[in-house]
């Protein structure tokens, strides 16, 4: 089975347009990390920073951004899925290491999504610290219940064993 | 006008993460221990995390939750496909593999391609502006 997919450059445009619109200033992109404490890790699609010209509450404030790329339906409100700000809460703890309450004082979630059959459309949603918190406790009890399923808790391996003697 | 890229396989979103000297990087296959399947490689299983002291990716550590909206959207994709599909003369019973096999290879592709969409603007961007990084 081939690996190759096309892609449409009005696609790509129209995330750029975000970050143009919205005066995002990216610092880094596809940003992988591990939190040994917690026991997990992920790849976090673009940290910046909103500037000057951005949402005026939001100016000067850390930006972490998961890309949404698919259909959407002409005429119609996009639909934020709660696995969208789970995934987000588990990025943000995960990677800044600070609890919700915490990590939202100085950092904002994002979901943009990116219409991949209408061009040019795009829209997005900062999420509110209580649907961040109440999507961290998700994701954390997911992650408990994996570890008991999978009877395998990386933190008790080598590096997750460094870190506890670390703490202590 | 449309872009063709290369992408990594299908369903890398559930996969780990392993520290490489120092640095963090995904861990979705591993090469075969079978010395005639030198060069083959396959997904990541649950022993290799072990034996490698892996992380979930935050994907992997939900795989186990239903998710019922994309459920929803899934049993949409086939209702479609079945209420648009050219039948003919043909009965019901005999078209459905064939309703099957083409919902199939559509969600299949979906992961792919936004997959694919995420590197690409990643490389877009990093092009834009050369300070920033991947790391």
């Amino acid at each position: 089975m081939s690996n190759e997919v096309q892609l449409d450059p009005e696609v790509i445009a129209a995330a750029l347009q975000f970050l143009e619109d919205w005066h995002v200033e990216p610092h880094s992109v596809e940003v992988p990390f591990i939190n040994w404490g917690y026991g997990f890790g992920g790849r976090i699609d673009l940290i910046g920073t909103w500037f000057a010209g951005g949402p005026p509450d939001l100016v000067g404030r850390t930006i972490l951004l998961d890309w949404k790329f698919r259909e959407t339906k002409p005429d119609q409100k996009i639909t934020y899925w709660p696995d969208y700000v789970i995934n987000l809460a588990g990025y943000g703890v995960g990677y800044f290491d600070r609890l919700p309450y915490k990590l939202l004082e100085e950092c904002d979630l994002v979901s943009v999504v990116v219409s991949v059959n209408e061009p040019g459309r795009y829209e997005f949603k900062v999420w509110e610290l209580s649907e961040v918190e109440q999507a961290w406790l998700e994701f954390y009890a997911d992650l408990q219940a994996w570890f008991v399923a999978k009877k395998y808790d990386p933190r008790e391996g080598p590096h997750g064993n460094d870190e506890n003697d670390e703490d202590e | 006008m449309s872009t063709l890229i290369r992408v990594p396989p299908p369903d890398t979103s559930r996969h780990y993460y392993v520290e490489d000297d120092g640095r963090v990087v995904p861990f979705y296959e591993i090469e075969y221990a079978d010395k005639k399947r030198k060069g083959e490689f396959r997904p990541v299983k649950i022993t290799d995390a072990r034996k490698h002291n892996a992380v979930p990716s935050v994907n992997q550590s939900r795989s186990r939750i239903r998710k019922p909206a994309i459920e929803r959207w899934r049993i949409a994709k086939y209702l479609e496909e079945g209420l648009t599909f050219p039948f003919g003369d043909r009965s019901i019973d005999e078209c459905i593999p064939e309703i099957i096999e083409n919902v199939d290879a559509a969600l299949d592709a979906a992961p792919s391609l936004g997959t694919a969409y995420h590197a690409a603007v990643a490389e877009v961007i990093m092009a834009k502006w050369p300070g920033v990084s991947n790391e």
